[in-house]
């Protein structure tokens, strides 16, 4: 079975097939590895990897899996739908406006309905003590704002959502 | 003699607990203030009472000085503990408090005030004889500034009167740039804080920043509790300070400590404050300004001297003298403090959100966690991205890098990027065991401390990634015995 993962921007194609002894069997850009897991009392799982245990705490969110392991640290792993990926990219990138940081909104500057014009400001973010202003893409009207001021939102967070004029 | 018995708490996160159990080691009660997305904070949960506030966004409630009053009003607090950020630094606060007949645990208003208008400061110092940086006051006279600016010679740091926390600073090399670099400055203290009145400081190269630890009571006697060094920061934040600097030789520790205890006897300073001095490399200081409040580093030196900051606080407030003098505070071995910040460094510590799915505080001798987070617990931009400080003491630096080192090893976050890799990168880059760090480092040995994951650090995390994906394992074997542990951590 394939799956798509993205840890620290980086896409790692992977086919998880059995291996012996009900290991996996992980094949990733002319890598093989056999993974296995086994809950620990303490809430840690052991991972065998090719033989070698690790101690490591896992965590799973909607999208991501989160794993911390002594030595290296607490990682992200995201899985990525690549059908899906794709196809958000086609459609959406000129409709949806969307935060290019965590941050909280300080004003917003159109109303849904409104026409707007390519260059318009939209609304203005502030992240990292830094105010930044989010401006219209292109030509259009507010379809949607989905966030008021005060609110705060996080990465790639969809802030304002266009439609054709 | 002020006599109270129960204290509001005007904070939150790490710093409201800290406080909280502070006053409650005292025999005190507490009322924790909050606003509703703090409701289930660790804070909220152990105190005895709190009570919520209303705002636009959660900051404006920290920040409603008539609600904090009426909120001490209501609950009956005599007292109010304002932590840091927010209210601690606001000199109408501190009065508002006062008419109301509550005490506020920190210096007196007009302190305050003074220490808060950097330009005001920087005299006030100067003209007691303490060292500031050379330089040149705008407003001291608007039609010579430039002149008296170029004077003062180059390198030299531009600095708006108004401004706060290294926005609008710019450096200036070349003499010919001064007049433009003005300008430049001008415009952007206008648009940052609405007001374009400037002064420049002679900028001192590979600048370390050493702060000084005091305390004073009402009675005008003052000590000192050592130096603490933060100069490893970003973007003009810190993330790691440590006690004692390891830049100072003896004389120079005493110099810098005896004028920053002098500082604050000259402003008749009541409580505990710090004193903030921005060190070069041929061994000159010079005063950079005072925070009226108890600082988030505090406790390095709480753990070197064996003073609880907090406490000291309270008797002051309470009128009491200071229980020690100058002589009974001496520093034992090596405490060295790090942020864990909700961020990513790889990205230019852009501030990361996301919800806590599982936080293991990290233990062992010498360790101390002050946190105010909990498994569940939303992270969001809302607030400052500061989940814990892991500090950690040692006999000697040495030993406390390595304890620290471990510490951050041990403290499990997950469900939110964090800083923890970026400080061990740090405190094990040469420049920072060498004790040879200055501002400048972070930005100068970027490539240094960047973190590129290897083959099997990236077989880790691809195969916990494998091991907890039901469907895909679920497709490609029968139900393996481990899913239902696995299946637990499903959020």
């Amino acid at each position: 079975m394939r799956r798509r993962y993205l840890i620290d921007g980086q896409t790692h194609d992977v086919v998880v097939t059995r291996g012996a002894d009900g290991a996996l069997q992980i094949d990733r850009a002319g890598r093989r590895i056999s993974a296995r897991a086994e809950p620990l009392p303490d809430g840690r799982h052991r991972l065998t990897i090719d033989g070698r245990d690790h101690a490591v705490w896992i965590a799973s969110s909607a999208d991501s899996v989160f794993v911390h392991g002594n030595a290296t640290g607490a990682a992200e792993v995201e899985t990525v739908d690549p059908a899906a990926a794709d196809g958000h990219a086609r459609a959406g990138a000129a409709d949806a406006l969307s935060a290019p940081m965590p941050g909280t909104v300080i004003a917003v500057h159109v109303a849904v309905g409104d026409a707007i014009v390519a260059g318009q400001p939209l609304i203005v973010i502030e992240s990292m003590k830094l105010e930044t202003t989010l401006i219209a893409p292109r030509d259009g009207r507010v379809r949607a704002v989905h966030f008021g001021v005060g609110s705060s939102f996080g990465l790639k967070a969809t802030l304002v959502t266009l439609a054709d004029a | 003699m002020p006599v109270f018995q129960k204290v509001l708490i005007a904070n939150r996160g790490e710093i409201a607990l800290r406080i909280h159990r502070g006053l409650k080691a005292m025999g005190l009660s507490t009322v924790v203030a909050h606003h509703a997305v703090d409701a289930g904070s660790p804070a909220v949960r152990e105190a005895g009472e709190a009570i919520e506030l209303h705002g636009p966004t959660p900051v404006a409630a920290y920040l409603d000085i008539a609600q904090m009053v009426e909120a001490c009003r209501r609950t009956g607090a005599q007292a109010v503990h304002p932590g840091y950020g927010f209210l601690s630094e606001n000199a109408a606060f501190a009065r508002a408090l006062e008419q109301a007949g509550i005490v506020f645990i920190g210096p007196h208003a007009d302190t305050i005030e003074l220490m808060g208008d950097k330009v005001r400061a920087r005299n006030f110092v100067a003209e007691r004889g303490f060292p500031v940086a050379p330089g040149a006051i705008e407003e001291d006279d608007p039609a010579t500034f430039v002149e008296r600016a170029r004077q003062v010679g180059t390198p030299l740091l531009i600095k708006p009167s108004a401004g706060g926390g290294g926005k609008g600073m710019r450096i200036v090399r070349d003499p010919g740039q001064l007049e433009a670099e003005i300008q430049a400055a001008r415009r952007e203290g206008e648009r940052y804080f609405g007001d374009g009145r400037l002064f420049v400081e002679r900028y001192v190269e590979r600048p370390r920043h050493i702060e000084v630890q005091v305390l004073g009571d009402e009675n005008g006697r003052v000590v000192h509790l050592w130096e603490r060094e933060c100069s490893v920061q970003r973007r003009f934040q810190k993330i790691i300070e440590e006690t004692p600097s390891p830049a100072l030789s003896a004389q120079q520790r005493r110099d810098i400590c005896e004028a920053a205890a002098g500082i604050a006897r000259a402003c008749h300073y009541r409580g505990a404050g710090t004193v903030e001095f921005i060190y070069g490399a041929g061994g000159e200081f010079y005063f950079l300004e005072m925070n009226t409040r108890l600082q988030v580093e505090h406790p390095v030196t709480e753990m070197v001297t064996g003073v609880d900051l907090v406490r000291e606080q309270v008797r002051v407030a309470r009128g009491e003298p200071l229980a020690f003098a100058q002589s009974d505070i001496v520093q034992q071995g090596h405490a060295i403090e790090c942020r864990l910040y909700a961020e990513d460094a790889a990205h230019d510590f852009r501030p990361a959100t996301g919800k806590i799915l599982c936080w293991r505080a990290p233990a062992g001798p010498g360790v101390r966690v002050d946190a105010g987070v909990r498994e569940g617990q939303a992270v969001t931009t809302a607030f400052d991205p500061m989940i814990a400080k892991i500090v950690c003491h040692g006999a000697t630096r040495a030993q406390a890098i390595e304890r620290s080192v471990r510490a951050l090893q041990d403290a499990v976050l997950l469900g939110v990027t964090t800083n923890a890799r970026y400080l061990t990168r740090v405190l094990r880059h040469p420049e920072f065991m060498q004790g040879r760090a200055d501002t400048g480092m972070l930005a100068r040995c970027a490539d240094e401390l960047r973190f590129a994951p290897g083959d099997e650090d990236t077989d880790l995390a691809i195969a916990a990634a494998v091991l907890s994906d039901r469907e895909l394992l679920r497709a490609v074997h029968s139900v393996p015995p481990m899913h239902a542990a696995m299946g637990a951590w499903r959020n």
